[in-house]
């Protein structure tokens, strides 16, 4: 019997690594690579605002900060991708970019951006973050 | 997450938040301690009626196993900020120390503190005084939050000492202590009655007239004791302690009205929709043989009891299933304890010390300084 990946795991495959890195891979203190994952809805929002704005060199940044009633907050910003800093870690997704300092992406490694669209609002969104144990908003 | 808080409710959540921030208000008219003004040093305003008879009279003492950690930079106001259970910027309206809490994301108490400002300009420099035995803890709490702040955080326990100081006297009696404080005398705001509580260069005694005497540091606690004043590690069980059964809520410890912080959301909720059943009070221990109960708080330093470890259990004797509190603090024959309220007047309450080779009747007082609302809700 030939060996034949099943399907459910070649999905969790092409999507693991639909998100790459361009520049600086980063790694976290055991030696892994830190990644995020940026969502469909994120590069079809994401592509849309450059087309819109006539701009396409723009990414989005995603910063971690301490505050909020549990610690931590994110922020988002849109962020000229040649303007980035050294320690900042530039993550692309069907041309979809996504900038996180190595400050922060140690906070949120291993998490989705996604685009949400809910009654009071859409906004981006830092999903499924593995490092946070409680969160609101 | 609380059910308010998914995103779909937030927009309810905005609406109330006015009602409730008004409700807030009226409820801080009740609720003692949300002031926190420092006072000036000539106001006589640390006047302290003592039952206790060593400690009647002017007295200073040395306030035992706290440490203090510095913190300096211009993010330092922000940065303390979003970890404190009080309003920061209250800082900037003339006041150089006040008491608050950290809480972790649970709500629960991780740090009790004094935040002291050191120096305004060019960059805030403040103080804070924690518990000695959890300093490295805290100081890896400042840490984890750090990130990118500009702040710079020291361990400086050994530099500075903490005094107490109380007496019936005029506090004019008190003005050698300008010289060595960075910005006067500051009343402890925990209750009324704590006098003075100053902090000073470790090689410097306080500067005062020959009318106050020194006692032994080990009189603080018997006098906090008495107070009814929990402090430190014994008291508050860190990771397991909530801030409104420690008293931070009377001691002025929170404020009600600031915006978000670590741990905000069951206090605030806590205070306004929930009952609190349990708190932190004075005890005493007598014999499990007496007949009758102590009408009176009083400490009895003859007697040498051994002590119930801090976090034991009080129960109803022979009901050992069923506890009624656990004991904090404990010196001779008094201690602090968290008790809950309806069990205050039931007799039969003990304590086991040593394993199970001793044991001692509980007795709990309410502090004469907690509000009397509160005092009614407990006999309803």
């Amino acid at each position: 019997m030939g060996i034949k990946t099943p399907l459910i795991n070649s999905f969790w495959l092409t999507r693991s690594f639909a998100t790459t890195v361009v520049n600086n891979p980063p790694k976290d203190g055991q030696g892994n690579e830190m990644k995020i994952e940026i969502t469909d809805r994120a590069v079809k929002q994401l592509l849309s605002l450059m087309a819109r704005d006539k701009h396409d060199n723009e990414a989005l940044r995603i910063t971690v900060d301490s505050g909020g009633c549990h610690g931590f907050q994110y922020f988002y910003d849109l962020t000229p991708v040649n303007a980035l800093k050294e320690d900042d870690v530039l993550f692309e997704n069907n041309g979809a970019k996504v900038v996180i300092d190595s400050l922060s992406l140690g906070l949120i490694k291993g998490s989705k951006i996604d685009y949400t669209e809910e009654l009071i609002g859409s906004q981006f969104k830092v999903v499924d973050n593995p490092q946070a144990a409680t969160g609101c908003g | 997450m609380h059910r308010w808080l998914k995103p779909k409710a937030t927009f309810a959540l905005l609406r109330n938040r006015n009602f409730l921030k008004n409700y807030g208000q009226r409820r801080a008219t009740i609720t003692r301690g949300l002031n926190t003004s420092p006072i000036t040093i000539n106001q006589p305003s640390f006047q302290v009626i003592e039952e206790e008879s060593v400690h009647q009279g002017e007295h200073y003492v040395q306030v035992p196993k706290r440490g203090l950690v510095e913190l300096a930079g211009k993010d330092t106001m922000k940065f303390l900020q979003g970890l404190i259970t009080n309003d920061i910027t209250s800082i900037n309206t003339g006041v150089n120390v006040f008491y608050t809490a950290f809480l972790n994301s649970m709500g629960r108490v991780l740090f009790d503190t004094f935040i002291y400002q050191k120096n305004g300009v060019p960059e805030p420099v403040v103080l804070v005084e924690c518990d000695l035995r959890i300093i490295p803890e805290f100081t890896n709490h400042l840490k984890k939050y750090l990130l990118r702040s500009k702040v710079v955080i020291n361990d400086v326990s050994s530099e500075y000492k903490i005094w107490n100081i109380w007496g019936n006297k005029n506090l004019s009696d008190t003005s050698g202590l300008n010289s060595t404080l960075f910005k006067g005398g500051y009343v402890d705001q925990r209750c009324s009655g704590m006098g003075l509580r100053i902090l000073i260069p470790a090689n410097m005694k306080p500067n005062l007239t020959s009318k106050f005497t020194e006692l032994p540091s080990e009189e603080y606690a018997i006098r906090r004791i008495l107070h009814g004043v929990p402090e430190g590690i014994d008291d508050f069980v860190p990771e397991k302690a909530l801030p409104l059964q420690s008293n931070f809520d009377y001691m002025g410890g929170i404020d009600f009205r600031k915006g978000c912080y670590i741990g905000q959301e069951l206090t605030f909720r806590t205070y306004h929709t929930g009952v609190t059943r349990r708190r932190i009070l004075p005890v005493q221990l007598y014999p499990f043989s007496a007949t009758n109960a102590p009408t009176k708080l009083s400490v009895d330093r003859n007697i040498q009891v051994v002590t119930p470890v801090p976090y034991s259990d009080i129960h109803p004797y022979g009901q050992s299933g069923r506890v009624a509190g656990n004991i904090g603090v404990c010196s001779h024959n008094i201690a602090l304890a968290l008790i809950k309220l309806d069990k205050v007047d039931v007799d039969d309450l003990v304590v086991y010390a040593e394993g199970k080779k001793h044991i001692y009747r509980v007795k709990p007082f309410i502090p004469s300084w907690w509000p009397k609302d509160e005092n009614e809700q407990k006999q309803k």
